[in-house]
């Protein structure tokens, strides 16, 4: 597979060493002259000096017939324009975009990025899978991370308790898949109902999570 | 209207004190606190400190509102980023982005943004100037290749300004090659 990466930091110089340890043809783009220097000796031809947000440094790079383009420098605009570039001028299928402030997931999404990867919202996620926040804990986050299972403790204060599921209003994109009542695992109904000491395991859209929260656990804000 | 201008270099400090002469209400992003010092103390319009495409900022900025947004900082994937957000996510209709990079710019002018190349548009004026031709217009000029030219009579389009000899005027100075 021939993959090309912009930006020649640290995450760019692993990719690049990876990716070529498992057999595959790289080429990193790095715009600074004194940088990209240090990466030929280490790299070799794998290493093209340039603008990979400049169209001609693209087609230098042979960006049209690349199956991925990955943008891991340390600007997302940058990382955005390039991934743009490469997909409207050379029609790359897949492009994949670093970012470093999460809030730019969304509009990256919407402006055709295929790929979006925030280690600032994957370390944020496994912090918080560590930590409770107040009695809802996620499980695991499903299709890049959109739609996540998460574990509800019941308490006597929860507004749901003792009410059946036919009775609560779920948050749009939600689901709940079962209820833990001691080793008893059930699949619920519209008439089973909820108890305090029950565990909800629910699957829920990330941005609904807030919504859900407030359905199911006692307001603690 | 309301306005953002995002950047505040010579163009974009020189815009938002004539669109406040203007009557406008201007919001006014720069990354720089010290690039809202040319405005003078008598500016009328709000500031910000921050990044233009800082989905938080724009907001503050009262993105949700504003009639439009000109992105004019001197970062050209900034502006893009910028101008793209305003389209899309706050459904915008009058946005212009500033974009040096003649590529780049024509990139995202045939994806429908509205980008102004200034490295085209003033090429192209200098062009016509110095072969004595009209002037045409600045959809004609960012629609140049950047290594075409308007108005050039005879068989081939030259590849540079600098290929270009002045029209026979012995006493005229050579033209200085631009570069972008």
């Amino acid at each position: 597979m021939y993959v090309v990466l912009v930006g020649g930091g640290k995450v760019g110089y692993y990719l690049t060493r990876t990716l070529q340890s498992e057999g595959h043809e790289v080429l990193l783009i790095e715009e600074r002259n004194d940088r990209a220097s240090r990466l030929t000796e280490d790299l070799g031809d794998a290493v093209l000096i340039g603008d990979g947000c400049n169209p001609n440094t693209l087609e230098e790079a042979g960006v049209s017939r690349a199956e991925v383009v990955a943008a891991v420098t340390g600007h997302d605009e940058d990382n955005l324009i390039v991934c743009q570039v490469a997909k409207e001028k050379f029609g790359v299928l897949r492009t994949i975009a670093r970012i470093n402030n999460p809030k730019n997931k969304d509009i990256f999404r919407r402006l055709g990025i295929d790929s979006v990867v925030s280690s600032t919202e994957i370390i944020y996620h496994m912090i918080e899978q560590q930590i409770p926040t107040g009695d809802i804990i996620p499980l695991a986050a499903l299709r890049r991370g959109d739609i996540e299972i998460i574990e509800a403790d019941l308490t006597k204060s929860s507004p749901v308790a003792g009410k059946t599921l036919a009775d609560i209003h779920l948050p749009a994109d939600s689901i709940i898949i079962s209820v833990l009542r001691g080793d008893d695992v059930r699949l619920p109904s519209g008439d089973t109902t909820l108890l305090p000491g029950d565990t909800v395991i629910a699957l829920v859209k990330q941005d609904q999570e807030t919504a859900f929260r407030h359905v199911f656990a006692e307001t603690w804000d | 209207m309301k306005i953002i201008v995002v950047g505040c270099g010579r163009v974009g400090s020189t815009l938002a004190l004539t669109l406040v002469s203007q009557g406008h209400t201007v919001a006014l992003i720069d990354k720089s606190r010290s690039a809202f010092d040319v405005l003078g103390a008598e500016f009328k319009g709000r500031t910000y400190v921050g990044l233009g495409f800082d989905d938080d900022l724009l907001r503050k900025a009262g993105i949700e509102t504003a009639d439009a947004l000109i992105a004019v900082t001197g970062g050209d994937n900034s502006n893009l980023m910028t101008a793209q957000i305003a389209r899309v996510k706050y459904g915008m209709t009058r946005v212009i982005s500033r974009v040096k990079d003649p590529q780049r710019a024509q990139v995202y002018r045939q994806m429908g943004l509205n980008t102004y190349c200034g490295t085209l548009v003033h090429s192209g004026i200098l062009m016509d100037a110095l072969m004595g031709k009209p002037f045409s217009s600045i959809e004609e000029y960012l629609d140049l290749k950047p290594n075409e030219t308007l108005h050039v009579d005879g068989e081939r389009p030259a590849s540079h300004l600098a290929d270009i000899a002045p029209p026979q005027k012995a006493d005229a100075p050579d033209p200085e090659p631009t570069r972008a």
